[in-house]
């Protein structure tokens, strides 16, 4: 009974560990398939940094969540750093979400290309990725623990 | 072989109709050349505080930078956002659509735009249309604001903003080679410009 319920979860988080690896890996191929300027636009609306900033992220960033996405594909080594910087980038992104929701900004959202408003909706669909990439870290890191104790 | 020339005779006949401007420009609230490889259409709302900065402020950069050089065709469009504080943005949506059919669009449309915070409070916009045009002129654009082929043309521009899903004014639907994109964020010209240019380059 234990091993099917563990056997289940194993295959939970890697489901969730597959989701996020594409949902990364797709919103960095939106943006970066677009010209950067309407990235760079996205971030201005959030009011969080000079132009300038913007203009270095919106290069920028894309690729880092195509290599975080690839990263939690693999798993192996780069497992436990990238699900620990995918869970941080998505926390940090739920703040920004929510920040932006209570200040009443009618911006872009910016998470997967031009065109997507920030909604409650956008809300709820960020705070499951974050959840889903809480799962990720739990997992990442009580594996090899278990492995070592076995 | 027949059916390979009869889609190559459609596609052909398709092209054109794709990099040309859309086919329901209202040309007395048009500038640039109809066939540019860019066409912007700008959506605006009279009673909107960012559409009149937008109008005074980056407007004039907007034309110099694309229209006078050929790049983009550039369409006024209607969007007087329904909602109670705009009250007046209708009206003053036909107002400007009537100047426009006797090709007064622009003297009127600064006029609002100038005298925004005046007639918002009031909702006397003749006031602010009337200095502009001549005694003929006046007579001509209040039988022409009444008229339904306006109304018409004021709603067409509305509906085709909700189609396109555009939630806020002003806003910009650029379109090239087809693919339409929204652009919102007019806080910094030269992203705009640079974003321009960009698509321009493809």
């Amino acid at each position: 009974m234990t091993s099917l319920k563990s056997r289940i979860l194993t295959l939970a988080v890697w489901l969730a560990r597959v989701i996020l690896a594409g949902v990364f890996i797709y919103a960095g191929y939106i943006k970066v398939r677009e010209p950067w300027q309407l990235f760079a636009a996205a971030i201005a609306g959030y009011e969080l940094v000079p132009m300038w900033a913007g203009e270095i992220i919106a290069k920028v960033f894309p690729w880092v969540e195509i290599a975080m996405g690839v990263a939690l594909l693999i798993g192996w080594r780069l497992l436990p750093v990238a699900s620990i910087l995918t869970a941080l980038v998505m926390l940090f992104f739920n703040v920004m979400l929510w920040r932006a929701y209570m200040q009443g900004k009618q911006i872009e959202c910016g998470c997967f290309g031009p065109g997507e408003e920030l909604n409650w909706v956008t809300l709820l669909r960020d705070g499951a990725l974050l959840a889903i990439a809480l799962l990720v870290v739990w997992q990442a890191l009580s594996s090899p623990r278990k492995r070592s104790t076995a | 072989m027949e059916n390979m020339r009869s889609l190559a005779l459609l596609l052909a006949a398709l092209l054109p109709a794709i990099a040309a401007a859309p086919p329901d420009v209202d040309k007395g609230k048009a500038l640039g050349n109809p066939s540019a490889p860019i066409v912007l259409e700008l959506y605006s709302d009279y009673m909107c505080p960012h559409c009149k900065h937008l109008h005074e402020n980056i407007l004039p950069a907007i034309i110099l930078d694309f229209v006078n050089s050929g790049k983009a065709y550039l369409v006024f469009r209607e969007y007087p956002l329904a909602i109670p504080q705009h009250v007046y943005s209708r009206p003053a949506s036909y107002f400007a659509t009537a100047a426009a059919r006797i090709g007064k669009y622009q003297p009127v449309a600064d006029a609002l735009f100038k005298n925004q915070t005046s007639w918002s409070m009031t909702g006397k916009l003749w006031d602010f249309i009337a200095p502009v045009l001549t005694p003929a002129e006046q007579k001509k654009v209040q039988a022409l604001a009444n008229d339904p082929g306006v109304m018409a043309e004021v709603q067409r521009d509305y509906d085709s903003a909700q189609r396109a899903r555009l939630n806020q004014t002003p806003t910009m639907l650029i379109t090239y080679k087809g693919k339409q994109t929204p652009w919102i964020y007019w806080d910094d010209y030269n992203l705009f410009k640079s974003y321009v240019n960009d698509l321009l380059k493809k």
